[in-house]
């Protein structure tokens, strides 16, 4: 639930009762104001009959002030005491009930004591009910309106900022180059907020590439130890009738060197591109390597008999020439490696899309896991497990899309830019 | 035939050294900057294995002196760097070959020959050895027989193998030789046997003895008695 909505929860029933508690006070309110009004009136008549009556010793005759009733009333002994009240009164020729005000008080007059009693209509009460619900709905109405297009225009304007600083802060990726363009914001909160986000995200990026510049500089100062090993294992076997057990230690030796010389490549290889090191982009001419590296791969294909089937047309891709070729060689050895014995390998490219096919083990590769450094499907020790992984930065560096499809047996992996 | 090997771990550079001594080289030694400046502009080498990053100085600058003087030295880059950038700024440079760590001394050596080849042999493309005639021009190869038929890999191999002659060469160095190691062909031993066996097959009927020899486990060694050799 958004903030807005949060608050709008609370807000709307209180401001929806505080509408009805006025709307009903206002009713009563205004109803005491007419009635007093009216009393007032009332009590005008009572003066000007009480004048007359005292200038000419004499009840006046009945006079009728619009819709105002007076009436005398002879009265005996007992004492009568002023007073005002509501009364209901049926008019039959309305066929309407009408709500009256009248004043009742004494009046003396000729030794004659009369009760006067004088009635006026009160028919505002109506009216005015009415008109106050129609202005309390609306106003609820105006309310809920005006705070449901404030959620939607003002609120959402004002958080822009919040939500811009999350979107950008989701699609950060570790070793982007620069810092983050936040946006700009008047609002004391958010621009903490972006503050701290900043402060946050300079510090991984600056971690990271003490990282990353570690990781190459390791990587290549690995380079000379393992030539070091190489070069003696190199040495050791010139020597004449080396007894079968050292053999076995040599070749062990030698293979571990090798799997280490190959890992370490990768990692440096990973670690360059991090570091952005193929940014000179050309026009690479896909067409001509692949047909160049289809004429390399050729004589093992036929070796391992792996028939091949290609559809090439011209394309090309602006990217570093380095890494596509370790790309083309990389999909290709891949599809080379996990092949089956009498096996196939249908290559297509045209305009955007490469597509790589390949028959292989019966069961799918992990979608999730595959292009994840040092993924195996199994333990297969000739394999470093880096050479996907790479396809894949190789993709993101090169703004090429990477897909891996599998139906019966058959590994597709379809790149498109 | 002279090397200068300029490279700061002693440990790598005496393997070199040993390796190639087998070989009739003399190989001097430099293992910091301005020794290896100092033995490369006073001194004349047929090859200079050079290190990029050395202490004191970049190996580059030693090539760009020697460039600058004209010496006819050939120059081998042997780098922990494996970016393309480096190599081509060597070449540039004038560098002949660029070699990454951890290369194998079998692979350095062909590396060296060929250098040595490159330069010396002005004119004539001729390698000949025992029975063997080697065209480096045209890529062919004679016996007293007549023209043996090879393959381009099987050309490379012999060529490889003529470089490291009375050695033993692995066949992971073969593998990389052919394929490049970058290319991870690991599955290839196989196919290296067989293209083995081919060239031997081939050799032997031109009339050639069993030069390459099995090394079990480890790989061949290709055997030609040195007396008759043109090197």
């Amino acid at each position: 639930m958004k903030l807005a909505s949060r608050y709008n929860r609370f807000n709307l029933p209180v401001m929806i009762s505080l509408f009805f508690l006025s709307g009903i006070a206002s009713y009563f309110l205004i109803r005491r104001a007419l009635q007093n009004e009216l009393d007032l009136g009332l009590t005008r008549i009572q003066k000007r009959i009480t004048d007359y009556t005292a200038a000419h010793g004499q009840i006046p005759s009945i006079i009728s002030f619009d819709d105002q009733k007076v009436s005398f009333e002879k009265t005996g002994d007992a004492p009568l005491t002023q007073s005002f009240s509501t009364t209901k009164e049926f008019i039959p020729e309305q066929n309407k009930e009408h709500i009256s005000r009248t004043l009742v008080f004494p009046l003396a007059a000729g030794g004659q004591r009369y009760k006067v009693q004088i009635t006026m209509p009160l028919e505002g009460t109506r009216h005015m009910t009415r008109v106050i619900l129609i202005i309390t709905i609306a106003g609820i109405f105006l309310v809920i309106l005006v705070s449901v297009l404030i959620n939607r225009y003002v609120l959402l304007k004002l958080w822009r900022p919040f939500y811009e600083s999350l979107r950008l802060v989701r699609e950060f990726k570790i070793g982007q180059p620069g810092a983050i363009a936040f946006p700009e914001t008047g609002v004391d909160e958010f621009s903490f907020m972006i503050d701290n986000l900043k402060a946050a995200t300079a510090n991984v990026s600056e971690d990271y590439n003490i990282l990353r510049e570690f990781t190459e500089n390791a990587s290549h100062e690995i380079q000379t130890p393992l030539a070091i090993i190489r070069s003696k294992l190199d040495l050791l076997i010139q020597e004449d009738n080396i007894p079968g057990k050292q053999v076995e230690a040599l070749q062990g030796a030698y293979a571990a060197v090798k799997k280490l010389s190959l890992l370490n490549q990768a990692l440096l290889l990973v670690a360059r591109i991090d570091n952005r090191q193929f940014e000179n982009k050309t026009s690479v001419n896909l067409l001509f390597l692949l047909e160049e590296k289809l004429q390399q791969f050729q004589e093992l294909w036929q070796f391992n008999r792996i028939e091949l089937s290609a559809d090439l047309q011209e394309a090309n891709i602006v990217a570093s020439p380095e890494l596509i070729d370790i790309l083309i060689n990389n999909i290709l050895s891949n599809a080379t490696r996990h092949n089956l014995p009498n096996g196939v390998i249908k290559i297509s490219l045209s305009g955007q899309s490469l597509q790589v096919i390949n028959s292989g083990p019966g069961k799918p590769l992990d979608k999730k896991r595959l292009f994840r450094r040092f993924y195996k499907e199994n333990n297969q020790s000739s394999n470093n497990g880096l050479g996907l992984s790479i396809v894949k930065q190789i993709c993101e560096a090169s703004g090429i899309t990477a897909v891996y499809q599998y139906s019966t047996g058959q590994h597709a992996f379809i790149f498109t830019w | 035939m002279k090397v200068l090997i300029i490279e700061d771990e002693q440990d790598l550079s005496k393997s070199i050294s040993s390796y190639l001594s087998q070989n009739n080289y003399l190989c001097d030694f430099a293992h910091d900057f301005p020794r290896g400046r100092e033995k490369a502009i006073s001194n004349t080498y047929d090859c200079i294995v050079l290190d990029i990053s050395l202490p004191n100085g970049n190996g580059l600058d030693i090539l760009k002196q020697i460039k600058k003087l004209n010496k006819p030295d050939g120059v081998l880059i042997i780098s922990a760097r494996i970016s393309l950038d480096d190599k081509v700024t060597g070449l540039e440079l004038g560098a002949d070959d660029y070699l990454t760590k951890p290369f194998h001394l079998a692979e350095l050596s062909s590396r060296i020959n060929a250098i040595v080849r490159r330069r010396s042999f002005e004119g004539n493309n001729m390698l000949v050895l025992d029975k063997l005639m080697v065209n480096i021009a045209d890529k062919s190869v004679r016996t007293e027989n007549g023209p043996v038929e090879l393959t381009r890999k099987e050309y490379e191999l012999l060529l490889y193998f003529i470089s490291n002659k009375n050695k033993v060469v692995t066949k992971e160095s073969i593998s990389d030789h052919l394929w490049g190691e970058e290319s991870n062909m690991t599955d290839t031993y196989d196919f290296i046997y067989a293209h083995i066996k081919n060239l031997r097959k081939k050799l032997v009927s031109g009339g050639c003895p069993e030069y390459i020899k099995v090394v079990y486990g480890i790989g061949y060694k290709f055997c030609v008695s040195e007396s008759k050799s043109a090197e």
